[in-house]
């Protein structure tokens, strides 16, 4: 039991998350080619998709921003890294879109939504997982870290 | 009695509404040959104490009280939560010794706390011989004369709650409480965003718990209770204005608006009060036409001309960098009855007035638990129950339960580790 108690009390705090959100992160981490977009704010429904237009999770994309290496290993590094985010807590703040990121390999994808900064959120969708899920990150330090690609 | 999962049911009775605002339990340990036994109450996270009796090496009988404080945590993938006692006193006479006050530390799928006796020599520590909730029927008045003397507030608003004791001065409200003749009702409008991918479960929870919540509180005040709910795909801003605009309350009602959802400030508003996001998904814009102000919700219930309105809402009020945009024409919980009727007719029916209210502080976020609910909604029924309860010694007002539950709620975030403090905000006039 000492060995327990006093792990406890230097508070060693460890998230907690889901199953499938770990499953998403490993996929990610071996994905090697990331790509970053500027998007629209808000989704557009399919009914009303422009045929003209390239959508990610339905978000009309802007335009590409081209990552470096460094830069890539550097979004990965930080979207799979589970302490970014906030263990079973969410803001109650909406979700606006900012940018969008797809790590992708072999025809295997995983996309992703970045909130706005004053929002700190995702969304986030694995193909071969479930649905899209919004997770919140602990702040908006690396919406504005893309915001310097 | 064995509790399974002890550490979610203390939890709870500290976070959630799920259980009574005021929880009793019974704690016993040994200690260097000596017994002690502590009735411990709960209010909410920062406001416990244990009342700790026990014969000492004097042989006399003494008891002590215990302040706490709670904190909560994961450690090795397993959740926690320890009180942290401090500031004990004596009750009765001190006699020779000291008395270090008692840390208590539930673990998940524990029956018994760990009590530690020291947090600096954690091997000082024992596991409790028992732990249980106290419930009605099994409480005497010789078994709380053990913790309390016969004079202390506590011991006889823990008797009437227990219904060891009528009070007899004390009068019962009527069967029909009028003023100026006509019967009072409480209307209920809930507008929560249950169907949102973030937030919604914690949305439902808090629906749910409010609903039962008033229910109870028309209930022991006798008068009358209608409840409108905007939520799921209902969740819009015609559904909600139609609903606000359809209220047709008496002269002597009550009118109590919880909003539970997104919320947000634009980046060009001077108004202290957040924006209500009424959209379920991202496929609709933010604009005039799916945003309500919270102001705006606030005139309009007040015109409706009820005696008391109480508009209330769990939503960030942070700034989302967009300006406001003009375009558009479009202008399971069971009650547990443990309130003290009479204080909470003080509180609806001896009340007239208007509160506006909110849980953040312009540019900050209000956070929500999805399994708890929000921070604030959950603060805002523990500090109704513990205004309108027997252990409040005082006359019950409602800047008392706004003070607390706003400070109530930025606890909760102060015990969380990834949530920035939520400060909220209140107006009142009420007489």
């Amino acid at each position: 039991m000492k060995p327990f108690l006093l792990a406890l009390f230097t508070l060693t705090l460890l998230f907690a998350c889901t199953k499938s959100t770990k499953k998403m992160f490993k996929n990610i981490a071996k994905y090697e080619t990331v790509q970053l977009f500027v998007i629209d704010e808000f989704a557009t429904a399919p009914e009303e998709q422009n045929a003209n237009e390239t959508y990610l999770l339905d978000y009309q994309i802007f335009n590409q921003i081209a990552l470096t290496d460094s830069q890539q290993i550097n979004i990965k590094s930080f979207v799979t890294n589970s302490e970014n985010y906030t263990d079973k807590m969410a803001r109650t703040c909406p979700f606006i879109g900012q940018f969008g990121l797809s790590f992708t390999q072999n025809g295997k994808v995983v996309r992703m939504i970045v909130g706005h900064k004053n929002c700190p959120k995702c969304l986030v969708s694995d193909n071969e997982l479930e649905d899209g899920k919004i997770l919140d990150f602990l702040d908006g330090g690396f919406v504005v870290q893309l915001s310097t690609y | 009695m064995k509790i399974k999962y002890l550490f979610w049911v203390i939890l709870l009775s500290l976070w959630s509404s799920n259980l009574f605002a005021q929880d009793l339990y019974e704690v016993k340990f040994s200690t260097n040959g000596m017994d002690y036994k502590g009735l411990l109450v709960m209010f909410n996270e920062s406001k416990i104490y244990m009342r700790v009796g026990y014969t000492d090496g004097e042989q006399t009988y003494r008891v002590v009280q215990v302040d706490y404080t709670s904190e909560q945590g994961v450690s090795q993938g397993k959740e926690y939560l320890i009180l942290i006692g401090s500031n004990p006193k004596f009750v009765t006479a001190k006699g020779k010794y000291d008395y270090n006050p008692d840390h208590l530390l539930f673990m998940g799928e524990m029956d018994k706390p760990w009590v530690i006796f020291d947090l600096n020599d954690i091997n000082n520590s024992t596991i409790a011989s028992s732990f249980k909730p106290l419930k009605k029927g099994a409480v005497t008045e010789r078994y709380l004369r053990s913790f309390y003397k016969s004079t202390a507030s506590d011991f006889l608003a823990i008797k009437r709650m227990f219904g060891i004791e009528t009070p007899t001065p004390t009068p019962e409200p009527e069967p029909e409480v009028t003023h100026n003749n006509k019967k009072a009702t409480l209307h209920l409008v809930v507008i929560a965003n249950t169907a949102i991918t973030d937030i919604g479960a914690g949305c439902n929870v808090d629906k749910r718990n409010l609903i039962s919540e008033f229910n109870g509180v028309a209930s022991t005040l006798g008068v009358g209770f209608k409840k409108y709910i905007v939520e799921g795909s209902s969740f819009t801003k015609s559904q909600t204005l139609a609903t606000l605009n359809n209220l047709s309350p008496g002269s002597n009602d009550i009118i109590v608006f919880i909003y539970r959802g997104h919320g947000f400030r634009w980046s060009n508003q001077t108004e202290t009060w957040p924006q209500m996001d009424l959209r379920t998904n991202a496929y609709t814009r933010l604009s005039q036409n799916t945003t309500l102000s919270l102001q705006e919700a606030y005139r309009l219930i007040k015109s409706k001309g009820a005696r008391l309105n109480i508009v209330l809402a769990d939503c960030c009020n942070n700034d989302i960098g967009i300006n406001k945009v003009n375009n558009s024409p479009y202008m399971q919980m069971q009650s547990k009855n443990i309130y003290n009727a009479v204080k909470l007719q003080k509180l609806f029916l001896e009340t007239k007035g208007d509160i506006l209210s909110c849980a953040a502080s312009p540019g900050e976020y209000s956070w929500v638990n999805s399994s708890i609910g929000g921070f604030y909604t959950v603060s805002f029924m523990q500090a109704l129950r513990e205004e309108g309860s027997y252990l409040n010694n005082g006359v019950p007002n409602w800047s008392d339960i706004l003070n607390s539950t706003i400070k109530s709620a930025k606890n909760k975030t102060n015990m969380c580790r990834n949530c920035s403090a939520q400060n909220g905000k209140y107006y009142s006039d009420v007489k």
